[in-house]
Order: C-alpha cells, then sequence, then structure tokens
C-alpha cells in the first residue's frame, strides 16, 4: 500500500469533516420532529421544541394507535409490502432481463422498452384508473394496491441497465452449459447483481410503505385503509374547521395537530430505517466480481 | 326536573298526536325533556290518506322496513360509548325501530376533502352513488343539471313536523331556497348557524393595562392600540419583541377564521368577497367597492410604521398561533372559538386575560355589523330512482324532534353528561336549527348561572354550564374555552343579533365563477398583499378594480344578479 | 425472417414480458382513454364518451388564462433547475462518500442523509419558516453575524426559487445517492488495481475509471428526470407559498389545483396533464435519439 501523501490526508479529514457535517444537516430536522412527536401539543404549538422532548409525553402515538384501526392499518400494510414488493421484484428482473439484451440478439426489444416508457409519461387521469381497478373487480382487495403499480418502469429501467453492465460472456457461458434464459436469469444474473437488487427492493418497498392516495380511493372503509392513508386521515385541517363552525373543543385539540403529525413521520418512517440497513450492506461493501476471468 | 304539569301535559299530547304514535312507548319521562327552544305552535294534521297508512305517518314506520345504501364522511372527532360504531349505534337503532329505517354505509373515509374527492371521482366515473348522501354545493349543481335527484317538495309538504318546517325555514328561506332548482327542491341543505361566524376582536387585557389603554372604540382606538403593543413593551420583558394587529396569510378578507381581516373590513363598512347591494339595488362583489380601498390604506400605513408583523403574508394559523402561544401578539381578530384554538390555556396560563371584544369602524360608530355568508356547505340528496324519497325527510325530523322537539332525549341522543361523546353525530341527516348557539344556548346558560338553576339545560347547555361555571369558580384550564367562547358570542348577539347583514349570493358557482373566478381570486389576494406590504401604491387598487371587472368580473356580476332575481 | 428466426430461439424473452405487458395494458393503457376529456366540456353524468366535444377550446383556456405563461415559466425553471440539482449533488456526495475508507462512516452517512426523504412537506414547510424567518431565524442569524442584511427566503421573489430548489435536493439528494453508491460498487476492482499499479492518482483514477463507470447510470437518471420536467413539485410550492411569490412561485400544478377548487374540472386538468406529457415525451425522445445517433448508446 501507497503511503498517503499529504493532500491526500487533508483531502480524506476535510471529505470527513464535510460528509459529517451533511448528514447533522439531515439528521436535526428528524430529531427535531421526534422530539415534538414526544412533546405537549401546547408546547409544540408554541414552537418551543427544538431536539430534545418538553414535556414528554407519548399521548400522539397512543391517539394514533388507539382502537385497534392502527394495527389493522399496520397489518394491511405489511401485507401490502410484502406480497407487493415481491411481485414487483419478480416482475421487473422477468422484464429487464430480456429488455437488457442487444437489438441485435433480440430484435423488437426496443419497441417493447418504449411500450414501457410510454406508460410512465401519459397518464389517462385519475378517473380511468379508478374505472380500470373498479372493472377487474380489484376495489376493495389488496391486489388494488398491488397490481396497478406492480410494473415499475423506473426500476426495470434501473435494473436493465445494471444487467447490461454485467459481462456477455456470463450470459454465453450459461447457455452453453444448456442452461435456459429463466435460469440464466436466476441463477447466474441475480446473484451478482445484488447491489441493483437491493437498492431496487428498497424504493419498492418505500413506495409501498408511504403509499396512501391509493388506499383512501381504493378501499371502501377505513377500517380496510393501509397506514399511510389511516395516518394522514386522521388530521383535521383549518379549512374543515371553518366550515364545521366550530363549537367543540374535540375538533380544537385535532387540528393544530403538529404532535400527531410528528408522530406520524415517525411511525412511517421507522420501519423502513430497521429494515434499511439490513440492504445496504449489499450496496456499500461492493462485490467479488472474481466470476469472470477478462 | 319537571314532573307532571297537567296543562303543559294536555298540549303535549296534541302535538305528539300529529307526530309520534306508535312510537312514543319510549321512556319520554318529562324530565330532561324540556328544553329551551321554542316548542312549534299547533298545525292541523297534514298527513294526507295515502295508500300505505303507517308511511304516509310522518313518524311511521315503514312495513317491511327500507334499506337505504349510502355513503358519508366520518372524522376522527367522532367517537363512541363502548360497543358503538357508525353503523350500530343509538340512532341507528332508533331508526331501524322506529322508523323501520336500516342505513348501510357503502364506503366511509376519515376526511371531509377525502370523502368530496371519492364522490368525485365517483360520479365522474358515472356510477350512482348511493341512495341518500349527502354533497357541496357545486356538486348538488351537477347532479341538479343532470337530473338525477329526486324531487323533494311533496315529500317535505307532506312528512316534515312543524318544528323540522320551522328549523329548517329559519334563516328566512336561503338555504331551501338554494337547494331548490326550477321550482324543485333536490336536496335538504344541512343547516348551521349564520352569525355564529362573526369575528370579534380578541385583545390582551393586561398588555391593555400595562400600556394604560382601555377597549378600542374606533379604527383609531385600533391604531393606537397596535402602536403602543409594538413599542411600549406591553408584556414587560424588557424587549420590543411584540407586534401590533395580527393578521395571517392569505390574506383572509372573509370573517371566521384566525387572524383574518373580516372585522377590520366591517369596520369601514367594505365587505370584501361578498356580495352587496349598490344604491341602485343591485348585487355588486364587496371587493371592488372604495371602502375596501381606505381599509387597505391603513393596512398600508400600519404596515410601515411597523404595526404589522413583517412576516404575516408567510404565516398560516399555526405560526400565527405561535405568537400568540409564545407572548408575542396580544390583537387580532377572529372567530368565536379562537379561545380553543389557537389559544392554548394550558400552556400559557397568562392567555387568560385575552377577552373577546366588539368591532369598531373608521368613523367611531358601534355596532359594526359584517356580511354573513349563508351559503350551505353540505345538501342531502336522494337518488331519482330510490322508491322512498320521504325517508330522508323522516330522518331528518327524527333527528330534529330527538334534540329539541317535544320528546328530546339529549342526554341519549345528543351528548353525553360530561360532553366528551357527542351522539348528535351519528345520524346521516342533520340539520342544526340557526338559532342554536345564538341566542338559544347562550341565553339559556346565562340564566342558568345568574340562577344557579340547571333545570331548564338539555344536556348540550348542561356541560357548557359547568365548564362555564367551574371557570367562574378558579379552574381556568377546564373552563377557559368555553367561558370566552361565550363571552364571544355575547359580543356577537349584542351586535348583531337585530343587525344581520348577509351575503346576496349563496348558490353555487356559476358559469362564469366556474371558469375565471380562481384567477380573479388570485389577483385579489396579490395585489391587496401587495399594497399592505407597501410593494406597490394604494392607487393600484383602481387598477384591480378595472382589471377585475375585464377579466370576467362583470360577467359574474351579471350572473349573480340573475341568481339574486330568480331565488327572491 | 430474421426476426421470425429469432422469435424461435427466444420464445422464452417474449415470454418473460408477457406479465408486464398484460399489467401495463390494463392498468396504464386502457385508462389512457381518460385523455379524450381533455378535447370535451367533460360532464361527470354524461360520462366520458357523452360529454359535449370541444376540440381544443380547453387547451385555448388554460393558454388564454392570464396565470398561464407566468406559472408555465416558473415551472419550467424552478424544475430544470431541480432536475440539475438534483444529478450533481447526489453525484458529488456519491463521489465523496466512495473516498472513505470506515465502512461504519460510509453506512452512517448514507442512511442519515436520506431521513429527509421520508419528511412531508408539511412538516418541512413549518421548519423551514422557523429557519429562515428574517427575524430569529438561524440561517438569518449567521447571515447576520456575518455582516449582511437578512434574507426574507419565503418572502422575497428573488429567493424564493432558490429556497425551492435548494431544499428539495436537500431533501432528495440521499435517495440518488444510492443509486449512484450502487453503480459505483459495480465497477471492477481490477480497473482500480491496474490504474495503481501505472501510477495514477486518486483524482485521475475518479477521472478515468470512476465518473466512466457511472456516465451510463447519470444519462439515464438525467433522461428519466426529463420526464418530469415540468413537475415543479406541487406539494412542496403548495405549502411554501404565498401572494407575495405567486410571481415566480406559481406553478402549472398549483394553478390547476386552484382551478380545481371552485369545481372538479377534470377537463382543464386533464388538458394540462396532456401539455405536459406531451412535451416531456418530446424531450426524452430527442435525448434517446441524440445518444444513439452521438453515442450508439442506447439509454434504455
Amino acid at each position: 500500500m501507497i503511503k498517503s501523501s499529504l493532500s491526500r490526508r487533508t483531502f480524506l479529514v476535510c471529505n470527513l469533516v464535510f460528509l459529517t457535517g451533511l448528514s447533522l444537516l439531515c439528521v436535526l430536522p428528524i430529531l427535531n420532529v421526534l422530539a415534538v412527536s414526544f412533546s405537549s401539543a401546547g408546547a409544540a404549538a408554541a414552537g418551543e421544541v427544538r431536539f430534545w422532548p418538553v414535556d414528554f409525553n407519548v399521548k400522539a402515538y397512543e391517539v394514533v394507535m388507539k382502537e385497534g384501526k392502527f394495527f389493522g392499518a399496520f397489518g394491511m400494510s405489511v401485507e401490502r409490502l410484502l406480497l407487493g414488493t415481491l411481485i414487483n421484484m419478480v416482475l421487473c428482473v422477468l422484464t429487464a432481463y430480456p429488455l437488457s439484451k442487444d437489438s441485435k440478439r433480440f430484435p423488437l426489444r426496443t419497441a417493447y422498452a418504449w411500450i414501457f416508457v410510454f406508460t410512465i409519461l401519459f397518464n389517462g387521469g385519475l378517473i380511468p384508473w379508478y374505472l380500470a381497478v373498479k372493472q377487474t373487480h380489484l376495489l376493495d382487495t389488496i391486489w388494488a394496491l398491488i397490481l396497478p403499480g406492480a410494473v415499475n418502469v423506473f426500476n426495470i429501467i434501473l435494473m436493465l441497465n445494471f444487467f447490461r453492465g454485467l459481462p456477455k460472456e456470463l450470459e454465453e457461458s450459461s447457455l452453453i452449459d444448456g442452461a435456459g434464459h429463466l435460469k440464466t436469469l436466476f441463477l447466474i444474473f441475480l446473484p451478482i447483481s445484488l447491489p441493483s437488487l437491493a437498492t431496487v427492493t428498497l424504493f419498492t418497498m418505500v413506495g409501498h410503505w408511504n403509499s396512501w392516495f391509493d388506499g383512501l380511493m381504493l378501499m371502501k372503509s377505513p377500517d380496510r385503509y393501509p397506514l399511510a392513508t389511516y395516518l394522514q386521515s386522521i388530521e383535521i385541517d383549518l379549512s374543515t374547521l371553518r366550515q364545521l363552525n366550530l363549537t367543540d373543543p374535540d375538533t380544537a385539540r385535532v387540528v393544530s395537530n403538529r404532535t400527531g403529525r410528528a408522530a406520524q413521520i415517525f411511525m412511517t418512517a421507522l420501519p423502513i430505517l430497521i429494515v434499511y440497513p439490513f440492504l445496504q450492506k449489499y450496496f456499500v461493501s461492493g462485490l467479488v466480481m472474481g466470476s469472470v476471468k477478462e | 326536573m319537571n314532573e307532571g304539569e297537567p296543562e303543559l301535559n294536555k298540549r303535549k299530547s296534541a302535538m305528539i298526536g300529529l307526530s309520534v304514535l306508535s312510537s312514543v312507548s319510549l321512556a319520554l319521562t318529562a324530565c330532561g325533556g324540556e328544553n329551551s327552544s321554542d316548542t312549534s305552535p299547533e298545525k292541523p294534521n297534514t298527513t294526507a290518506s295515502a295508500p300505505n297508512a303507517a308511511s304516509a305517518d310522518p313518524a311511521g314506520k315503514y312495513e317491511p322496513p327500507i334499506t337505504v345504501h349510502s355513503i358519508r364522511p366520518v372524522d376522527s372527532t367522532v367517537t363512541y360509548d363502548a360497543g358503538e360504531d357508525i353503523t350500530n349505534n343509538r340512532w341507528s337503532d332508533y331508526f331501524k325501530n322506529e322508523l323501520g329505517i336500516d342505513i348501510v354505509y357503502d364506503w366511509t373515509t376519515a376526511k371531509n376533502d377525502d370523502y368530496t374527492n371519492k364522490l368525485n371521482v365517483i360520479i365522474a366515473s358515472g356510477d350512482k352513488p348511493a341512495d341518500i348522501y349527502q354533497v357541496n354545493a357545486s356538486q348538488l349543481q351537477q347532479l341538479a343539471d343532470a337530473g338525477v335527484l329526486a324531487d323533494l317538495n311533496e315529500a317535505f309538504d307532506k312528512y316534515a313536523s312543524p318544528l323540522t318546517k320551522k328549523l329548517m325555514n329559519g334563516d328566512g328561506g336561503k338555504s331551501m331556497s338554494s337547494a331548490t332548482f326550477d321550482g324543485k327542491l333536490l336536496a335538504l341543505p344541512q343547516g348551521s348557524a349564520t352569525i355564529t361566524s362573526n369575528d370579534v376582536l380578541w385583545i390582551r387585557t393586561d398588555w391593555l393595562k400595562n400600556v394604560g389603554l382601555s377597549e378600542p372604540k374606533s379604527i383609531d382606538d385600533l391604531v393606537k392600540i397596535a402602536d403602543a403593543f409594538v413599542n411600549q413593551d406591553p408584556d414587560k420583558n424588557g424587549k420590543k419583541d411584540t407586534l401590533g394587529l395580527g393578521i395571517t396569510q392569505g390574506p383572509s378578507l372573509t370573517n371566521g377564521g384566525v387572524a383574518d381581516l373580516g372585522g377590520w373590513f366591517a369596520g369601514f363598512k367594505a365587505y370584501p368577497d361578498r356580495w352587496v347591494k349598490d344604491a341602485a339595488g343591485q348585487a355588486v362583489f364587496g371587493s371592488i367597492q372604495p371602502e375596501v380601498k381606505q381599509a387597505l390604506a391603513k393596512l398600508q400605513e400600519m404596515y410601515k410604521s411597523g404595526l404589522i408583523d413583517k412576516e404575516w403574508a408567510v404565516k398560516d394559523s399555526d405560526k400565527f398561533g405561535e405568537d400568540v402561544l409564545t407572548n408575542k401578539v396580544g390583537m387580532w381578530y377572529g372567530a368565536n372559538w379562537n379561545s380553543m384554538y389557537p389559544i392554548d390555556i394550558s400552556k400559557n396560563k397568562d392567555l387568560l386575560q385575552v377577552k373577546p371584544f366588539s368591532l369598531v369602524a373608521v368613523d367611531g360608530k358601534q355596532p359594526v355589523v359584517q356580511a354573513v355568508d349563508p351559503s350551505v356547505n353540505n345538501y342531502f340528496v336522494v337518488n331519482k330512482d330510490f322508491k322512498h324519497p320521504e325517508a330522508v325527510v323522516k330522518l331528518m325530523t327524527a333527528f330534529q324532534e330527538k334534540l329539541w322537539g317535544e320528546s328530546s332525549e339529549f342526554e341519549k341522543y345528543g351528548t353525553n353528561a360530561n360532553q366528551s361523546v357527542s351522539y348528535f353525530k351519528y345520524p346521516l341527516v342533520q340539520s342544526w336549527p340557526a338559532t342554536k348557539d345564538i341566542p338559544d344556548n347562550l341565553d339559556a346558560v346565562r340564566a342558568a348561572l345568574s340562577a344557579n338553576d340547571t333545570s331548564k339545560l338539555n344536556s348540550e347547555q348542561k356541560g357548557i354550564y359547568t365548564s362555564i361555571k367551574a371557570f367562574n369558580d378558579g379552574d381556568i384550564v377546564k373552563g377557559y374555552s368555553t367561558a370566552r367562547q361565550y363571552d364571544a358570542f355575547e359580543v356577537i348577539k349584542k351586535d348583531d343579533l337585530n343587525n344581520q347583514l348577509f351575503s346576496l349570493f349563496y348558490g353555487a358557482p356559476t358559469p362564469t365563477m366556474v371558469e375565471k373566478k380562481q384567477a380573479l381570486d388570485k389577483l385579489e389576494q396579490e395585489v391587496f398583499t401587495k399594497i399592505i406590504m407597501g410593494a406597490v401604491p394604494v392607487d393600484e387598487f383602481d387598477k384591480f378594480v378595472a382589471d377585475w371587472k375585464k377579466l370576467g368580473g362583470d360577467q359574474i356580476t351579471q350572473e349573480v344578479n340573475d341568481w339574486v332575481a330568480s331565488h327572491k | 425472417m430474421r426476426v421470425l428466426k429469432s422469435f424461435k430461439r427466444d420464445y422464452t424473452l417474449h415470454l418473460m414480458l408477457v406479465p408486464a405487458l398484460l399489467l401495463v395494458l390494463v392498468f396504464s393503457y386502457y385508462p389512457m382513454f381518460g385523455f379524450v376529456i381533455a378535447f370535451e366540456k367533460f360532464v361527470a353524468y354524461k360520462g366520458f364518451f357523452h360529454s359535449k366535444w370541444v376540440g381544443f377550446d380547453n387547451f385555448r383556456y388554460i393558454f388564454k388564462m392570464p396565470d398561464f405563461l407566468p406559472a408555465f415559466r416558473n415551472t419550467a425553471i424552478i424544475a430544470i433547475l431541480k432536475i440539475v440539482g438534483n444529478l450533481i449533488v447526489p453525484i458529488v456526495i456519491a463521489l465523496l462518500l466512495n473516498e472513505v475508507r470506515q465502512t461504519f462512516i460510509k453506512r452512517g452517512v448514507q442512511i442519515l442523509v436520506y431521513l429527509p426523504h421520508f419528511l412531508s412537506w408539511v412538516i418541512l414547510a413549518g421548519i423551514l419558516k422557523d429557519i429562515l424567518s428574517p427575524s430569529g431565524g438561524i440561517v438569518n442569524e449567521l447571515i447576520t453575524a456575518l455582516g449582511f442584511k437578512p434574507i426574507f427566503f419565503l418572502g422575497d421573489n428573488h429567493w424564493f426559487r432558490f429556497t425551492l430548489i435548494a431544499s428539495d435536493v436537500w431533501k432528495e439528494f440521499g435517495f440518488n445517492t444510492i443509486v449512484y453508491t450502487a453503480a459505483l460498487t459495480s465497477i471492477n476492482p481490477s480497473l482500480y488495481e491496474a490504474a495503481v499499479v501505472d501510477g495514477a492518482s486518486r483524482w485521475k483514477q475518479t477521472l478515468y475509471i470512476t465518473l466512466p463507470g457511472i456516465v451510463p447510470i447519470i444519462i439515464l437518471l438525467a433522461t428519466i428526470s426529463l420526464g418530469n420536467v415540468l413537475n415543479a413539485g406541487f406539494d412542496q410550492v403548495f405549502n411554501l407559498y404565498s401572494p407575495v411569490t405567486y410571481s415566480t412561485g406559481d406553478i402549472l400544478d398549483t394553478l390547476v389545483y386552484r382551478v380545481g377548487i371552485v369545481s372538479a374540472q377534470y377537463s382543464v386538468s386533464t388538458a394540462i396533464g396532456l401539455f405536459k406529457s406531451i412535451i416531456s415525451f418530446v424531450l426524452i425522445c430527442a435525448s434517446y435519439g441524440l445518444a444513439y445517433r452521438l453515442a450508439n448508446y442506447r439509454i434504455f
């Protein structure tokens, strides 16, 4: 190992300082939100909470988790997450693999690719989307939350680019050994595509976990909402206040619900943050590319 | 606790005779049944003989029972006793057992906005939403145009009790008229109090004392107070960190909010965003009248002198609330419920000293009257194909009867004893007396407080009484918000009850409004904001008026006048 | 003939595409009939195919709106600057991260910078209003400490767009950094080893190995983000703008939102959506074509 020069070492130190500062900048607002969620409504409303809870209490979380609706919604979200991520990922690699081939090798692939890309540019609108779900009899089922979004073209494109980066010899030798495309994909390509797989899996999970609008439109009752929909539905905003001609303190209590909103953010983020480190090791530590001799 | 009073009982049975025949075996103890709203005058039995005798009776039961499919928003403030939920509760039992009506909710949402969006999507996708459901004014207009709603005229005539007829027309017939298209009553409006939404002036009396000033009687007084609040350290903390007149972003030009300007403009006889009569008797838009310019000029002066927060334009009511809670602002216009939000007495006990005052005028004359918007936010409609349109009237009648009628049982159907659960939120079809808060509840509670006698109060009023009494006895955290709210009601009653001023237009948006109003509103907000902040001179207002007229305002004015003429 | 021959050989490949194609047909292509209401005066109960046909009237209405041109200009400026910011910053950060030797710190930084992604604009708006306040906000305290006058970031038309872009980049750069980091790990380490043997400095390695190694991903992300060239970020703008900043902050989406407040005008919002889609489509076609002709490189 060559000894690093002074400038190199200076750079590394500055780099560390800079990145640490940046991380701090990013984490402070989260700490603030976390602190607010554990503070009293009054302190939050007065803007007094900085990075530590004021008048520590867990009321915001209690309110959100009362009545068992929270757990039902949580369960729905977990179900959707697991099923949806699996289906998304399978579809993603299944679709990315053929599209990653060269067009000499696989004519028509560019046509297919454009068919998919077209769909992220042109969106027929809310009502036709709703009608499509309705007419396929998926309304109010968990499949309504999974199937319409199961083909994520952005992820497919990411994946196909990663596949393209893999050495061509891999596929050739696999085919020579007599394996078909499916075997090649699942037994050869996937194991060495872990960084991209991890990345796309993470994005897919976050997408499913945070998605609330489809739950709102496609589920019949708040009992079947996924967590994200449930959380955003328990807020009330000022315009509702004016309409309701507020005379009961109930509503007033719910309105400026900074602690509630803060708890909501945190509860939405927490599961993802727990899963993240497990996926992260795949796209940070790199991979061993010893399988192919140049 | 009234036990039998012979004459009263006789009169009672006469009225009961016209409505509740079969169902009265419910324990209608007179105890708690009396309440303060007027009992309806006697009316002859108007139920014509109909083929099905039982259902022809306004409160008659459907045999066999009917099922009504519905949808609705059920927000998170709706709470239940153990074992009850939105589908199974005391009200649904009543409807099922006494009226033979079983309401099934096909879907519900938790927020009003979500309900509106979802309903729009369903209507737009061509589906029938439900048998009976609620809609807003513009959805009503759409559905009316599409011809898919049942005409409720006959049903209302036949099946509405005298109490209901009285309450539904309690605002002079405005709301019923807004639900009428070409002579057909296509919806039942959900009434709510109108003058209750008026502004009052919220001022910190401890600050007033500290700067040696008293309640303002004119705009000039108010400006003096604002100046003192900014420059004379009213919170005595040695720092110049307090604001004058509080306003929030928007700017919110109408009353009924937090730190809005509705009350301010009214002091100049200006009524932005409302439709008022000009000298020729025509309806004109309040925002383009010369009085508005005067009011804006004054605000510009105040901003220049530092009497208005430099950041007001980006502060919403939440942010404004911070200033209230941290002793930064001590004077603002706001609705009666400001004592509940943004004020949080548990956070800052000094806010005890915040009290509501009458609005003030530029010429020093009081009372200052605001123009109230009588628009209805919710209507209940019945699908044309539904075989029992009168069910909606029956549900309304039952709702009002059980709360304010002769057979009312407020503590079973209104709220529970300590007001923590509000049962009255459960029924699908609701409409409130316009006078519920002012003067009904207000008078009842005040009378009870001075006489120390709760016998005449229904359970909602009892809850209010308890809060205010607790406050008077020293428990400020418990009773503050209600006590001050009722102080605000007093102010409004004094100033507005006998001088009510209403916006002339309260229908669904007209065609040109649909096309152009949002652009006009945006222009108005921009120009007014810039004038207040001194970014443009006051005369910019004249250009705004010309632009407004040119960009669609004249057309809209014409349409409004047509509407007013057809809704006399 | 060639096509048929390869078809026989590779029918598996076609089969693999079938599930996704089916789903996309049902849930993306079928709903596209909805575009027809951009050319109609859509009335809900009349339905999609019986509402009155008005041709391009909706588009004329939009383009003639007094606020359209400013909104369009704002949208384009804000969106393009965001694309640039969201491209450059994550690359730089990913490269810097790549230089960090301590895995623990690397992973820590990565997860921390991803956090802002989870904040909603409603909450962030409140936080931003606090720290950017011209009287007492942290940022302005720094500015005045350095001797300058306080800046009203959220209320000054000279600074509003900058604030929008900077806060958005801050919120989302963690997300893109992940993609670049993953791409960086796929670069063959033997390339680096060979370079070190040749005596190349780290900086030269970055220039000649690292950057070229992630160029495909950069171009990909850039192209995809062209699909968003007219999405300036409704949530963010809606929560941060106010009448003071309409002139530089009002975007197409907030315009549509206001139009929809008065009554749900599906025709107008669909027309604007169609307009945005067409522009994005043209841009993506152009970049795809350019990349192919100039560099023989297919972006997707």
